[in-house]
């Protein structure tokens, strides 16, 4: 495969008072929250690149 | 009574922690793209190269089951063995795929289908591990007292528990994210 662009590494630290999950005191629910927010910002990236190829 | 109370509490929690976990979200709130669509191209993300074991600080949540200590403090973590039955890496594909569909602004998202792509993205997962601090008034129930030390991580089905908020931890870490072609 041909190497077309790199975007690099994307990393992200959330922290803040929350429930936890119903039922179990975990944070999975909330994993899922987080990742949602990474990967909008991460999509975007990812668009503005492939518009510049 | 109150023997009832926490016995039927254990029963509850032991089969909520048990059941398999998933990085899966709703993607029907997600907005589309406003200038949608404009890319018309098909991209094709390929399963997560899962480097966590070789990243200093997963080690716990990689092979801890439940909780971990942490100056003097108790968390409990998302441990691995509830994500198991899926590898992350592919979970982690998919959702990406199914939150790029929704914004519309590529043709069409695939996972690991390189030949109907016009372009491929590859990753590595380094990261993600969430913990959850557990409260000193969580271990003690209210009212009686009784330490519930031994039952610690696995989580109260009642009211009381679920009003209470505590320090959540998040961390999520892609590296050497790259776009290729088939040729």
């Amino acid at each position: 495969m041909k190497l077309l662009a790199e975007l690099g590494s994307f990393a992200k630290d959330y922290e803040e008072l929350s429930h936890p999950d119903a039922g179990c005191w975990c944070s999975y629910d909330n994993v899922k929250d987080k990742l949602k927010d990474f990967y909008s910002e991460l999509i975007i990236q990812i668009e503005n690149k492939i518009e510049e190829l | 009574m109150y023997k009832v109370i926490v016995w039927s509490s254990l029963i509850f929690i032991s089969v909520s922690c048990a059941v398999q976990k998933t990085v899966y979200y709703d993607t029907q709130n997600i907005p589309p793209n406003p200038h949608q669509p404009s890319i018309k191209k098909t991209i094709c993300i390929l399963t997560f190269n899962d480097i966590r074991m070789e990243v200093a600080g997963n080690e716990v949540y990689l092979r801890n089951p439940r909780e971990v200590y942490e100056k003097k403090e108790i968390y409990c973590i998302n441990s691995e063995q509830h994500y198991k039955k899926v590898p992350l890496g592919l979970q982690m594909a998919w959702m990406l795929a199914d939150h790029m569909m929704k914004r519309g602004t590529f043709k069409d998202v695939v996972v690991n289908n390189k030949d109907s792509a016009d372009y491929i993205i590859e990753c590595n997962l380094a990261r993600i591990t969430g913990k959850h601090h557990l409260p000193k008034e969580i271990r003690v129930i209210p009212a009686t007292g009784a330490v519930i030390g031994g039952v610690v991580g696995m989580g109260l089905g009642t009211a009381y528990v679920a009003s209470i908020k505590s320090k959540a931890l998040v961390s999520i870490a892609l590296t050497e994210v790259k776009y290729t072609t088939k040729t």
